[in-house]
């Protein structure tokens, strides 16, 4: 029987290029530079202090503006089609589970409650995405 | 109201009664996030390279992780961790997914997150000048050649070899069973290896020719 190169166990060694894969990677941990260990130091910071805080509070964002900016473009866009209905191909009906996607926090709550839960859900067979019409209903 | 009112008074006390506890888990789970932030940023940058939005995605990790598994054993924080980690990265490369369909409708809006090699190179404090640009030069063709692996291949690499989880934890953070993850790692080696042969690293698997030989 043909044996394949897996790495069953952890007693097996490492070959050398999982060995230099890893040291490469280690390597860029350590170069990581001052400024942004201070903001991992603030954003763990954050964590422990927000251990018994609210439930809706999510901690300062770095990159939260531009997201803000675009939902806020899309939701412009969006009103303007509906005002200027148009015969192409592509049009809002199109990015309707997308706006969804782009203006929801769904996301981020499921990952507030039960990971297990979650998982088992992904897990089921009947479990989709809404897809048709996007209103997410049959 | 006053259920409200009960509820942050038992709070109140039972924190009092576990305050020895609660300084304990809370030194240990502060010493766990020292630990991993880093290379949790790491791995952040390379899926989505981008800094600020790694940065938070390490933040959102850090507070899920305290918020709902700080009082699991600690040795099921590792996995968990970085499956949320997992999670989070995914959920941020759908949404950016979704935001260039967006933008391209729109006339072929300049994306600003375009890929910046200096933001995801190491920063100047790696080991010797030699060993720095050796490092850089592998982590460099090393995240080249990742975005091309299937998903699950990526996380069961990332997750084995650079994190070190053993099967049964990257098992966990993968949501699968031992067996997938030995399989997607296994597939995950064998494609990085052929991808950097054919782009001329050879010093990646050298050694371990002259090994099976």
């Amino acid at each position: 029987m043909k044996k394949t190169n897996e790495r069953p166990t952890e007693l097996e060694p490492m070959t050398n290029f999982e060995r230099s894969a890893k040291q490469a990677f280690d390597a860029s941990v350590r170069g990581v530079d001052g400024a942004t260990r201070a903001r991992l130091v603030e954003a763990r910071e954050r964590a422990l202090q927000n251990a018994g805080g609210a439930r809706s509070s999510l901690g300062w964002s770095w990159s939260l503006a531009p997201s803000g900016a675009l939902a806020a473009a899309a939701v412009v866009a969006v009103l303007l089609f509906a005002h200027h209905p148009r015969s192409t191909e592509v049009g809002p009906a199109q990015f309707g589970p997308d706006l969804e996607i782009l203006l929801g926090k769904e996301d981020l709550a499921m990952l507030d409650d039960d990971i297990d839960f979650y998982s088992w859900l992904e897990d089921q067979p009947d479990f989709a995405p809404p897809t048709g019409n996007g209103d997410g209903v049959g | 109201m006053m259920g409200l009112a009960l509820s942050i008074a038992h709070d109140g006390i039972a924190k009092d009664l576990e305050g020895e506890d609660t300084l304990e888990s809370r030194v240990a789970i502060e010493a766990f996030l020292r630990e991993v932030e880093t290379r949790a940023f790491r791995i952040a940058v390379m899926n989505v390279r981008d800094r600020d939005e790694a940065l938070d995605i390490v933040q959102d990790c850090m507070i899920r992780l305290v918020r709902r598994y700080s009082g699991r054993p600690s040795d099921e924080w590792r996995p968990l961790f970085y499956r949320i980690l997992q999670n989070r990265i995914r959920d941020v490369q759908r949404r950016r997914s979704v935001r260039s369909r967006v933008l391209s409708f729109f006339g072929g809006i300049e994306s600003d997150e375009e890929y910046d090699p200096i933001v995801a190179a190491p920063g100047p404090e790696a080991d010797n000048p030699l060993d720095q640009v050796l490092a850089q030069d592998a982590m460099r063709a090393l995240e080249q050649a990742l975005p091309m692996l299937p998903p699950r291949q990526r996380e069961a690499f990332t997750l084995r070899n650079f994190e070190g989880l053993d099967v049964a934890q990257t098992a966990v953070a993968m949501n699968c069973t031992e067996g997938s993850v030995k399989t997607h790692y296994s597939r995950a080696v064998h494609r990085l290896r052929e991808l950097l042969r054919e782009h001329g690293e050879e010093h990646w698997y050298e050694e371990d020719k002259r090994a099976a030989d």
